[in-house]
């Protein structure tokens, strides 16, 4: 805290303050001398009446002293400056206002957002800037841009009218990008120069955030908003499967997090179509509960899936979305090589479940286009040349008989492998499930369905040395009857064919081929699918099939969103500012969604404490007005004024009063 | 007379006229023509007086009651002679004047020389004593022109001495008066009241008759009205810095408590006391010494 004296010139006058100390010292050590005849009894007097007299005598010389410091005071303008931010008082001054535009400050605390406070003190702050300074706003949101492009302007007006007219986004903000272009805009200034961060400081964005300046460059830190808000949010969304079926159940695994201090009641609802489904919640302080919802999916083509909960004081996180597309059918690759009969019963089996369609290829087919596939079953083909398959894409090998240096497509060559067949002249090979735990044979438990254990047949295919992974199925003698290699990697002995043991014929079978497309299809974690976008990016959608864009529309509710065409026949969007989901359509008919979610970080709005906020800065300010008076000063002499006048004003009254007293 | 100091002549004609004497004398004690009206010893018959229960059968004449049977005293009229002592302050804070032109001890003194010729000129006697902390002077009774002319030249060598301690000059001029007469104390009895009139006792044991008479300035009785003011005690010049507008309501109560005190004590031992301010006449004394 310092002051400084406008008047400067005129600090002699201090001397005056000891006037009234002077006088009191010589009235007190100099009266005149009056001989008396005997002062014994006013000795006894005063005795009685010192201890009055003397407080008396010193509050009077205290006030008068207050009055004469404060009238000189006043003459000499002091400036109080909180903080010590003297340097270039009477320069000209450069400022650049970086407010936070991002989506924590469209948090409402009492009648406004934090954004509309930010606005406001920012106002206030300009306002303390005279006609030769010149400012510039920039609005910290996911692409930072500042009001006057390029440069600072010394046309305030038109910056506090956009700061009147501007509204909060839903965006992240980039912090690196707003102090970069900050310091742009102040490289060429002449004066102080000075970045003003108007925020809430979100602990998740700034508390990483160690700002480097140019030189010379004033930081300061103006906090808006409490530390703690409350608040809970939907804070993920994903699905499974992530390429479902029609009549396939759609799992929903959605997590609800709670920021507040306190434990909170909430009620969760789940859409996907015209499907929806809530539950009630019980969320404890700081915890995050996952909340499972299953819907059957009716109908083909893409579809919206959208969790919320009941709105709360911040409802730009109470929902997060996604989409999906409903297939029709899995389409299945059959690639038939050898064993042209096990083929077939692959294919007669995948033709009986109605939701997946055959189709025999070659094997240049799965070598171009092995991702137009759910499943690809490999029936006796020798594979020569390793094939790039989807992990996504199942595959199913049967080997060929003989020496193979490979057994799946994608597979690296490995030693030689002696695949034989082997039949038995006494029992039948019996079939067993060695892992009871997999998924692939729940099907199998209840009994509705009949039992894998003892089927088989007198012939089999054998491995010279069989891979030690997964055994899931095996025959009763411990060797393999099937072995999951890999995530959605198979290889099949199991002795299909009539003549083999007409495992194919066996009720069975379809269930364990349903089940075998079925398992282990990947969730729709929202990060991995390009259809989901954060606020201020832009939307880019990739059509299934090649579609123009004369009859293609992007639209949010009623709102149209302008598009263009981007590359490999997909289109591109502007960036997309607000939440929502934005759905493409050919000819009025949905084809595709475009998501917007709000940015998870956002919905902790948990601020730095004042402390930390200042580390970083040079000062920090709660409001514009106090940066105004650190900035310019506090007039001290009204003030003064008013000190001097009380000190007046009090010195009658102790004066009227010692005069009254006896 | 003439070119004293204390006794001017304009004083001189006024006294002249003054009936102090022949009202003096009717308090009691006669100097050669004056008679006093309580009976005594001396040898001129005054009356007879019938018998009354109680009177000295010594004065009853028997030859009346052998002539009349009856029982009457004889009565002389008793020749006394009027022997007045005059005490004067002469301490140090008697000098004050303040703002009257004359100070106390300058007041007291014209009192005390028209005194003194008075009794004189009525052939009565008339001692002095000056004191303060002590006896300074003291001129035995007399009645003739030169003692009153010492006792003149005296007062107007007399100065403002040392403290005042009317109780200690008292106690210490008790042996000096051999003979019971009037007292007269002039001071300004900047002393302890109870103390003063110990000293009194025996004085009034004896049959003395005592006026006092108390002389204060108008700036003793109402403090004057000043600024700070450093206050100088006259007697052991101590000083005392104060704002008597501050103190002066209290002043005057203290000096009217002081001046209750002196008069109650005053009446209980039937002394006269008389206040006297120094800007009246002192000829105004005499009324309250005659009354």
């Amino acid at each position: 805290m310092s002051l400084t004296f406008l008047n400067s010139n005129l600090l002699w006058l201090l001397a005056l303050a000891a006037v009234p100390v002077l006088l009191h010292l010589f009235a007190r050590t100099k009266p005149p001398t009056y001989q008396f005849s005997s002062v014994e009894f006013l000795r006894r007097i005063v005795k009685k009446t010192m201890r009055f007299k003397k407080p008396q005598d010193i509050l009077l010389l205290i006030l008068r002293t207050i009055a004469v410091l404060a009238l000189i005071g006043m003459f000499l303008r002091p400036l109080l400056f909180t903080q010590e931010k003297l340097s270039g008082l009477f320069q000209q001054k450069n400022l650049v206002a970086i407010v936070d535009a991002s989506a924590s400050m469209a948090y409402v605390e009492g009648a406004q957002t934090r954004f509309a406070t930010a606005c406001a003190e920012t106002s206030e702050l300009l306002s303390g800037l005279s006609s030769r300074d010149r400012a510039n706003v920039i609005w910290l949101k996911a692409e930072p841009e500042s009001v006057f492009p390029d440069e600072l302007g010394e046309n305030l007006s038109y910056l506090k009218d956009q700061l009147r007219r501007a509204s909060v986004t839903s965006e992240r903000g980039a912090i690196d990008k707003a102090f970069s272009l900050a310091a742009n805009l102040l490289a060429e200034s002449e004066g102080t120069r000075e970045i003003c961060v108007i925020s809430d400081f979100q602990r998740s964005a700034w508390e990483e955030y160690k700002p480097s300046l140019p030189e010379g460059v004033d930081l300061i830190h103006v906090k808006i908003g409490r530390t703690e808000a409350p608040n809970h949010s939907v804070s993920s969304l994903s699905f499974e499967p992530s390429h479902p079926v029609v009549g396939e159940n759609l799992s929903l695994f959605a997590e609800i997090t709670n920021f507040s201090t306190l434990d909170t009641e909430t009620t969760v609802f789940s859409e996907v179509g015209e499907s929806r489904k809530s539950n009630n919640l019980s969320l404890a302080a700081g915890e995050t509960a996952n909340v499972t919802f299953h819907h059957r999916l009716t109908n083909p083509g893409p579809a919206t899936i959208r969790i919320s909960i009941a709105e709360d004081a911040f409802p730009g996180d109470d929902t997060r979305m996604q989409s999906v597309e409903v297939r029709p059918f899995l389409r299945i690759g059959i690639l038939a090589g050898d064993d042209k009969a096990t083929a077939r019963l692959w294919t007669r089996a995948t033709q009986s479940l109605g939701w997946a369609v055959p189709e025999w290829i070659t094997i240049e087919d799965l070598e171009e286009s092995a991702d137009r596939f759910d499943a690809v079953f490999l029936a006796g083909v020798p594979i020569e040349n390793p094939t790039s398959i989807p992990t996504s894409t199942k595959v199913v090998v049967q080997p060929p008989i003989g020496e193979q240096s490979r057994l799946l497509p994608d597979q690296s060559e490995t030693e030689t492998i002696v695949v034989s067949k082997e039949t038995s002249k006494g029992k039948p090979y019996q079939l067993q499930i060695s892992d009871s735990e997999a998924s692939l044979f729940d099907v199998f438990r209840s009994g509705e369905h009949g039992s894998i254990d003892g089927l088989g047949g007198r012939e089999r295919i054998v491995l010279s040395n069989p891979p030690g992974k997964s055994t899931l199925l095996s025959f009763t003698d411990g060797k393999p009857a099937f072995v999951q290699l890999a995530p959605n990697r198979y290889l099949s002995f199991l002795p299909l064919e009539e003549a083999s043991g007409n495992l194919a014929g066996r009720v069975e079978f379809v269930p364990f081929i349903a089940e075998l497309l079925l398992s282990d299809r990947s969730t729709g974690n929202t990060s991995e699918i390009e259809i989901d976008h954060e606020p201020g990016e832009a939307a880019f959608w990739s059509p299934q099939t090649p579609i123009g864009s004369e009859n293609l529309k992007l639209t949010k509710g009623k709102l149209e969103i302008p598009f263009q065409p981007s590359e490999a026949g997909s289109f591109r969007t502007d960036e997309l500012s607000e939440p929502g989901i934005y759905e493409w359509s050919l000819n009025d008919r949905a084809v595709g969604y475009s998501i917007v979610n709000f940015p998870v970080s956002e919905s902790n709005l948990a601020a730095l404490s004042p402390e930390e906020a200042q580390e970083s800065s040079s000062v920090l300010v709660s409001g514009g007005r106090e940066l105004r008076y650190l900035r310019d000063g506090i007039k001290m002499w009204p003030w003064l004024l008013g000190i001097a006048l009380s000190a007046v004003l009090l010195e009658t009254g102790v004066t009227l009063w010692a005069a009254k007293s006896p | 007379m003439a070119g004293h100091r204390y006794l001017l002549p304009e004083d001189i004609r006024k006294l002249q006229t003054f009936e102090f004497a022949a009202r003096a004398v009717v308090e009691g004690y006669l100097s050669g023509r004056h008679r006093s009206r309580s009976r005594g010893s001396s040898i001129e018959f005054h009356e007879y007086r019938e018998y009354t229960p109680g009177d000295d059968l010594k004065l009853v004449d028997w030859r009346v009651f052998a002539r009349s049977d009856r029982h009457f005293l004889r009565t002389f009229e008793q020749e006394t002679n009027l022997e007045c002592h005059i005490f004067l302050d002469s301490s140090a804070s008697m000098g004050f004047s303040g703002s009257s032109p004359i100070s106390k001890l300058e007041y007291g003194s014209f009192f005390a020389a028209a005194l003194s010729y008075l009794v004189i000129r009525y052939g009565d006697r008339v001692s002095l004593q000056l004191f303060d902390d002590k006896i300074r002077e003291f001129f035995p009774p007399g009645s003739t022109g030169s003692h009153l002319n010492l006792l003149l030249n005296t007062l107007e060598r007399n100065e403002p001495g040392n403290e005042t301690s009317l109780a200690e000059a008292l106690l210490r001029s008790k042996p000096l008066l051999k003979r019971k007469g009037i007292l007269v104390i002039i001071s300004d009895f900047f002393d302890n009241p109870a103390s003063i009139f110990q000293a009194l006792n025996p004085y009034l044991h004896q049959g003395f008759r005592i006026h006092l008479f108390h002389l204060l300035t108008p700036g003793e009785l109402d403090l004057e009205q000043r600024g700070l003011t450093s206050y100088v005690d006259l007697e052991d010049g101590s000083r005392l810095i104060a704002h008597p507008s501050a103190l002066r309501q209290r002043y005057k109560e203290a000096i009217e408590d002081h001046i209750s005190s002196l008069r109650q004590l005053s009446q209980r031992r039937s002394v006269d006391y008389s206040l006297h301010r120094t800007d009246s006449h002192f000829f105004q004394l005499f009324d309250k010494l005659v009354n």
